[in-house]
């Protein structure tokens, strides 16, 4: 018998220990790998193909302060711009609050629109045109046609809360993302449809422009602000990431609550994983001293134990980060996976229960198989109602679960990485302390001792 | 017949160096639910004005917030004569016009952040009893002069009394200083509502607070503005109400985050107590099967263990409590998105939350111990006595 396997029996000795040890761990690491995706997402969206030369002018005092539509001449005549389109963020309700029925509305001039975002396509020639002739049209991003089942010819009413309007708004096409940038699905509407319905040429939140290169921005943003200084509307320029980030920062402090939970699982686990190998290595303490009687070094037993450490985490590391690659992009996936976890779990503890009830009784056919195949009953409808559900339930999705936080979940390889750093950290330094306790001991009290 | 409780602390107390270990790590879960819970709580309570409840506000229909609402001045005279409305001694409407604007202004930590400059009138002090002048003097209504809440103050920058921020066009000077229990007004920055609609270019008011004579009048007066032809266009309703409403998008979000990594660790914190307890039982199995022999019953063995590792949930919970405390009062800020601005609120630890946090923890030792004390029941007694268990 190699080293190596007798630390890989030793690591699978008590199966029951191990596992409980090992499943809290892959829990552990699916939060922290939750909870690091949702922060890498808000703080790192994935960069576009090519770099943008995008841009944003809006008030300099807030975005709730419009800014006059003849400004776009103004800036459209300035050195270095490629376009210039207005937009008004619309906001309003559709349907009604829930978060689920939330998403964005922006009122839009279609032809300049379309060549500011040159990362959006409508989804044919004929649906741009229509778009463009259609007073009351809209166009919708392409998720927004997955998640609502729009078809073209409906009729979309949105009610207006910062604005007296209510659009009555008619799907005259749809429009794909063609790079991944996750935010720029929306509904789009002719915003001369919008100065109709006020009685008026409405100001608006923001002009979105495209530079001719992203490095002129660095000496075009401060001339347009310079531009607009002491008139009656100063401008904010920035670049669209920029623009982004503020929304971010306006949550509050995100990142610092995000690292911190994730440091306190961490510690929680360490924990968790360092009690357990403890009451291991307390265990074994004669067959410690055993091995040393034998010979083995001080550097052997810490090798042993530690190596044991690391095989248990290890486990549990790739069971948690196996899963959350699979589970967490797949949020229906996961409820019938916890689902199906809690039923077994019940099932599991009332076999417990029967088997403990009859065994007083002494009715031995029942209890024999509540007490020899009750884990795996529970286990095998705890897998049914999961597939069950997977099957029956409608999709769920991260908008509406999170209130519209968090737009999807997946796990980036830098974020398993880290899940992979957690679990080597964890295997070490769990083991090390009861691994130099039991080096250290003599062999004279090793095998004295009675547990 | 039950064993003695007294048995099992000893066994806690005998064996502290592993069931240490597990008490800090059920503390942490807990000290991580009670804290995700006080940030929401310290939302919900800044939507929470402790106001009078004969206030009405009144919007525009169909606008969900302030910001988004304009209200003509004719409405103002309007109101003002409409029946039930309360007045002061002095024989005074209890009738306010006031708006809000949002600025971008400097913030404490370096970048900035949106600040509610709220334009209020005469009244609006009145009307509120729970907003106090803390420091300073009242803005005078003829000068580019504003108050600031104790919110606001705390993360924004150049807003101690006597410094200037600019708004839009001009310098403002800061003249006092006001604490709303740290409700949502304490997050706002207070100024003249017709000096700062000059400011900001506007014609309109946000909206028109009531205050009626009861409770009655209240509903009433709601009642008026929903009959009146000339205020169609208007909805009134009560202001805490209103206020109450805004928490949902706020706060939820984070209510959700806290209980979703709670549980989830109070799944792995379950399995750290079951892995100690069973170690424990089968480190006692000589031990049980005497009381056994002795003539405690199977049942009285599980309802002592289970006992045991409640009591070692309880510790856990009462550490994750103390380890948690320091954090309340401490304030953060984030924005509220139904009025697009900054709101700065405190960590609120209420002792039901305390208890909460005691209650999860011991249910984490409950249900952690049940399945190790059905095995140790099960001990069989003549294994146990030869000490092979």
């Amino acid at each position: 018998m190699t080293l190596a396997t007798y630390m890989f029996k030793n690591a699978l000795r008590n199966k029951r220990r191990t596992a409980l040890t090992a499943i809290s761990l892959a829990i552990s690491l699916t939060v922290v790998i939750f909870l690091k995706t949702i922060l890498l997402q808000m703080t790192d969206p994935p960069e576009p193909k090519r770099p943008s030369a995008r841009f944003v002018v809006r008030h300099r005092v807030s975005l709730t302060m419009g800014l006059p539509r003849s400004n776009e001449q103004k800036i459209r005549e300035m050195e270095g711009i490629v376009d210039v389109t207005p937009m008004q963020w619309f906001q309003g309700i559709y349907k009604d609050e829930k978060p689920e029925n939330w998403f964005a509305r922006f009122a839009v001039d279609p032809d300049s629109f379309f060549r500011v975002y040159d990362n959006l396509k409508p989804a044919s020639e004929e649906q741009f045109q229509a778009f463009r002739k259609t007073r009351t049209g809209c166009l919708v991003g392409r998720k927004l046609e997955e998640r609502y089942g729009f078809k073209i010819g409906d009729t979309i009413t949105i009610r207006g809360d910062i604005f007296d309007a209510n659009p009555e708004l008619k799907v005259v096409g749809f429009y794909d993302v063609t790079d991944d940038q996750p935010m720029n699905d929306w509904l789009v509407f002719q915003i001369k449809y919008l100065d109709e319905m006020l009685g008026e040429t409405t100001r608006v939140s923001s002009f979105f422009a495209l530079a001719d290169s992203p490095q002129r921005l660095e000496t075009l943003l401060p001339a347009i602000e310079e531009r607009f200084r002491n008139s009656d509307a100063e401008v904010k320029a920035e670049t669209e990431k920029a623009f982004q980030m503020s929304f971010l920062e306006m949550m509050g402090n995100v990142t610092g609550l995000i690292n911190t939970l994730v440091t306190v699982v961490v510690f929680a686990v360490l924990l968790i994983a360092a009690s357990t190998m403890a009451l291991t290595i307390k265990e074994r303490t004669r067959e410690v001293a055993t091995l040393k009687a034998l010979g083995f070094s001080r550097g052997h037993i810490l090798g042993l134990v530690v190596g044991e450490g690391i095989i248990v985490s290890t486990i549990g590391g790739l069971l948690g980060i196996g899963g959350s690659y699979v589970v967490l992009p797949r949020p229906g996936l996961l409820a019938a996976c916890a689902a199906g976890a809690i039923v077994a779990i019940i099932i599991g503890v009332l076999m417990m229960a029967i088997s403990f009830i009859l065994e007083m009784k002494q009715d031995s056919k029942v209890r024999f198989i509540a007490s020899k195949y009750g884990a795996i009953i529970a286990i095998c409808i705890g897998v049914v109602i999961t597939g069950l559900l997977v099957a029956t339930m409608p999709t769920l999705d991260w908008l509406s679960m999170s209130g519209g936080y968090v737009m999807a979940m997946n796990v980036r390889p830098q974020t398993g990485l880290l899940g992979l750093g957690i679990t080597v950290v964890v295997g070490v330094f769990s083991s090390f302390w009861p691994a130099f306790q039991a080096s250290r001991m003599s062999v004279l009290d090793g095998l004295r001792k009675v547990d | 017949m039950p064993l003695p409780l007294k048995y099992n602390v000893r066994h806690v107390a005998r064996r502290w160096k592993t069931t240490s270990m597990t008490i800090l790590a059920i503390a942490l879960v807990v000290a991580i639910f009670i804290c995700m819970l006080a940030l929401s709580n310290g939302i919900t309570h800044a939507f929470r004005i402790s106001g009078e409840p004969r206030n009405v506000i009144v919007l525009r229909s169909g606008s969900n917030a302030e910001t988004n609402s304009a209200v003509e001045r004719t409405v103002y005279d309007i109101a003002k004569v409409l029946p039930g409305i309360a007045r002061d001694k002095d024989g005074n409407a209890l009738v306010t016009a006031e708006t809000i604007n949002i600025a971008t202004l400097p913030k404490k930590t370096g970048g900035g952040g949106n600040a509610s400059i709220r334009g209020f009138g005469p009244m609006s002090m009145a009307m509120r009893p729970q907003i106090k002048l803390v420091a300073g003097r009242m803005p005078d209504p003829a000068l580019h002069e504003l108050i600031v809440g104790s919110g606001a103050a705390e993360r924004f920058a150049n807003t101690e009394i006597g410094d200037e921020i600019k708004l839009v066009k001009s310098k403002w000077k800061i003249v006092g200083r006001f604490e709303a229990e740290n409700s949502a007004f304490s997050s706002e920055l207070w100024g003249d509502v017709d000096r700062l609609n000059l400011e900001f270019d506007r014609t309109v008011y946000s909206s028109l607070l009531m205050q009626a004579d009861s409770i009655e009048a209240r509903d009433a007066l709601i009642k008026a503005f929903k009959d009146d032809q000339r205020l169609s266009k208007l909805e009134g309703q009560p202001e805490a109400g209103y206020y109450e409403k805004q928490t949902a998008q706020t706060a939820k979000p984070i209510e959700f985050l806290g209980m979703l990594i709670s549980i989830i660790m109070a799944i792995g914190a379950v399995f750290a107590a079951m892995n100690a307890m069973y170690a424990s039982i089968s480190s006692r199995a000589w031990e049980i099967s005497t009381l056994r022999v002795i003539g405690f019953s199977r049942f009285s063995i599980i309802l002592s263990f289970c006992l045991e590792s409640l009591f070692v949930g309880f510790i856990g919970g009462v550490i994750g409590a103390l380890l948690a405390l320091p954090i309340n009062g401490v304030t953060t800020g984030t924005t509220s998105w139904s009025t697009f601005s900054e709101l700065a609120f405190a960590f609120r630890i209420t002792p039901s939350l305390v208890l909460g946090g005691i209650v999860f923890a011991s249910l984490i030792g409950v249900i952690g111990g049940f399945l190790p004390a059905i095995q140790a029941s099960r001990i069989a007694i003549v294994d146990g006595l030869k000490g092979e268990g």
